[in-house]
């Protein structure tokens, strides 16, 4: 059971012209088992506060909580090594590497043995419907599609049951985009992993359990 | 072991960026080698100067034109044979000496009384420390007292060479000892007349070869003996020529102060010129050409030296230009690893790691390579090998920090 509250947390950044206050005093609280879709304008934070989820940065006041640990006083690397992981809409897969080893990354820097890994990293790929002839492709090699389905195959394998997705589909067509939502609600709904969908696609909007809205930095209930 | 593993991987999966990054380790390397090879050089060429250009020097009058029939004066000549800047003296003396007739009967006769009773010859007497210091005197035409010969000069025994002339007015033959000999040292007066200041009368001088006449002089003595004759008698030594080499030639400087302190007086600051003490005594060194040579070696040297911390400078530089294009086009790939959850410090490591690898391959590789050309020594080439890493490591660290400071947030929000 995973729950990530968060209490009139606020977070800005400097540009070189000004001060943006990207979330200001959002409170909030996320369970296992649901869909959150945080939608909202371009510039409007949604991002940076999936950022502050996956422990990238720290709110600048207020209180982040995972599982009542407050985010100060978690190591953030590990959180992100084994409790949360970031699906992005670019994929970041690592180019170098086949679609097995970029499955296999998170479990090798869990210290997982190699015969564990491959046939984890296997039955992950298979989940998200990457055949088994695809594994030794490069990422450049397959469409965006199975790109992402890639990156959320990696993103299960250090098995954390948070996941966190900034526009998922945003490079996809609506056919492949609607496979990624599908495989997201599956695991919430069927495997109680929170998942957190930052999108601008209002469809996806409304299959979420539920949608929190973005607006100059503040976060309201739809 | 993840850090281990993955910067094999990462080499062999960069091929192309590692064979550049590598490639301009082993080219700066054989660069450098080729640059602190020159150093080496120069310093060696600097050291070897002294054996390859050796400094001859000698005593002569204050204008430097006279060399002989010198007055050098005891200090002088204690002072060259104590110096440690001096070696292979050959030096000269002149004396005169007053032998007694061999069946000159003495008996009651008080030491004036010799020299108007006609008992005594004089004759002039030449030391040297070399034979071949004593002109017009032939070696061949000596005839030597068995065990005994030419050697003798080196020493100081008490023993002389004396002309069959001088033999024949006073008696003695070869092997006969002298019974009384009168010791005067041969010195000329303000206005060129000889004036003898007497050292002392001694016994036993024994006659050890026969020589044919010559202009000059009568009786040769070893050096070493008079010199002894004169302590023994406790009066000042007095040479009329030396002639030395130098050694330790690169620090000329210390050995014309010290032959100043010595009481020669360096002409060519112009000293001489000024100098009227009638017994004073200047240093002939003939050392231009070594000083045009030790000059233009140390001015390279020096020159090849000052510009070393700019070499490092800018192999730190090239350092970490290469490291800063190998790894700005993989700050995707270093955020991803952080969004992984690998620490900033792992994550720098491994980087730092992966390039430290090639660094020390390609410098190895370079050091190696120029040994084997023949361009410098293992000595030069570890040198090299060791000064290169760490410049270049420098460079490759700052660079790394830099891709240290990847705002997450930006590189992972980017859209390709």
């Amino acid at each position: 059971m995973n729950e990530i509250t968060a209490q009139e947390i606020h977070y800005s950044y400097r540009t070189k012209y000004q001060t943006v206050y990207a979330v200001k005093d959002a409170t909030f609280k996320l369970e296992s088992g649901k869909v959150y879709a945080i939608t909202g304008e371009s510039g409007s934070g949604k991002s940076t506060l999936l950022s502050l989820l996956a422990g990238l940065d720290l709110p600048e006041g207020g209180e982040l909580a995972v599982d009542g640990a407050d985010m100060r006083a978690k190591d953030r690397n590990d959180y992100r090594r084994r409790e949360a992981s970031v699906v992005y809409q670019a994929y970041h897969l690592l180019p170098l590497l086949t679609v097995e080893e970029n499955v296999m990354l998170p479990m090798e820097l869990l210290g997982v043995a190699k015969p564990e890994r491959k046939g984890k990293a296997a039955e992950l790929l298979a989940r998200v419907g990457i055949t088994e002839e695809k594994h030794k492709k490069y990422p450049k090699m397959m469409s965006g599609g199975e790109q992402q389905r890639v990156a959320i195959a990696r993103s299960l394998a250090a098995g954390g049951r948070i996941l966190l997705a900034d526009e998922p589909t945003g490079n996809l067509d609506s056919e492949n985009g609607k496979n990624v939502i599908d495989i997201l609600l599956s695991l919430a709904h069927d495997e109680g992993y929170l998942v957190v969908i930052v999108t601008h696609n209002p469809d996806i909007a409304l299959q979420a359990d539920e949608e929190l809205r973005m607006k100059d930095g503040v976060l309201g209930r739809v | 072991m993840f850090i281990i593993t993955n910067v094999i991987k990462n080499i062999r999966r960069n091929t192309r960026k590692s064979a550049i990054y590598f490639a301009v380790c082993v080219a700066a390397t054989l660069t450098l080698q080729v640059y602190i090879t020159s150093i080496d050089r120069t310093q060696r060429q600097l050291e070897d100067l002294p054996a390859a250009m050796p400094i001859s020097a000698r005593v002569t009058s204050l204008d430097g034109w006279r060399h002989e029939y010198l007055d050098i004066k005891q200090v002088t000549v204690d002072g060259l044979f104590e110096s440690p800047f001096v070696e292979d003296i050959e030096m000269t003396a002149l004396a005169h000496a007053l032998f007694l007739m061999k069946s000159a009967d003495t008996t009651g006769l008080s030491d004036t009384d010799y020299s108007f009773n006609l008992l005594l010859r004089g004759a002039r007497v030449a030391a040297a420390n070399k034979i071949e210091l004593l002109k017009e005197l032939a070696p061949e035409g000596i005839t030597w007292l068995t065990g005994y010969g030419p050697e003798i000069f080196s020493g100081n025994e008490l023993v002389c060479v004396v002309d069959e002339y001088v033999l024949e007015l006073t008696g003695y033959s070869l092997g006969d000892s002298v019974r009384y000999t009168r010791m005067l040292e041969d010195m000329f007066d303000y206005y060129g007349e000889p004036k003898y200041v007497e050292i002392g009368a001694l016994d036993s001088l024994k006659v050890v070869g026969i020589m044919e006449e010559t202009y000059d002089y009568s009786v040769a003595l070893p050096l070493e003996t008079l010199r002894q004759i004169c302590r023994d008698f406790e009066h000042p030594f007095t040479a009329s020529t030396a002639s030395f080499s130098v050694v330790d030639t690169l620090r000329l400087n210390e050995f014309k102060a010290e032959m100043k302190a010595i009481e020669l007086v360096d002409t060519s600051s112009g000293e001489g010129a000024h100098n009227r003490e009638v017994r004073a005594n200047a240093l002939g060194v003939n050392d231009a050409t070594f000083i045009g040579a030790a000059t233009r070696l140390q001015e390279s040297l020096s020159l090849l030296r000052g510009f070393l911390p700019l070499v490092a400078i800018a192999i730190a530089a090239v350092g970490y230009l290469v490291a800063y294009l190998a790894v700005q086009t993989r700050r995707e790939e270093y955020a991803v690893y952080r969004l992984l959850g690998i620490g900033k410090s792992k994550g720098f490591f491994l980087f730092f790691a992966e390039l430290a690898a090639l660094t020390v391959c390609g410098s190895l590789l370079g050091a190696a390579v120029s040994v084997a050309s023949g361009i410098g020594g293992i000595r030069v080439g570890a040198l090299v090998f060791a000064l290169f890493a760490v410049c270049f490591t420098v460079g490759g660290v700052i660079a790394l920090l830099r891709l240290g400071r990847t705002n997450m947030m930006t590189a992972l929000a980017q859209q390709e």
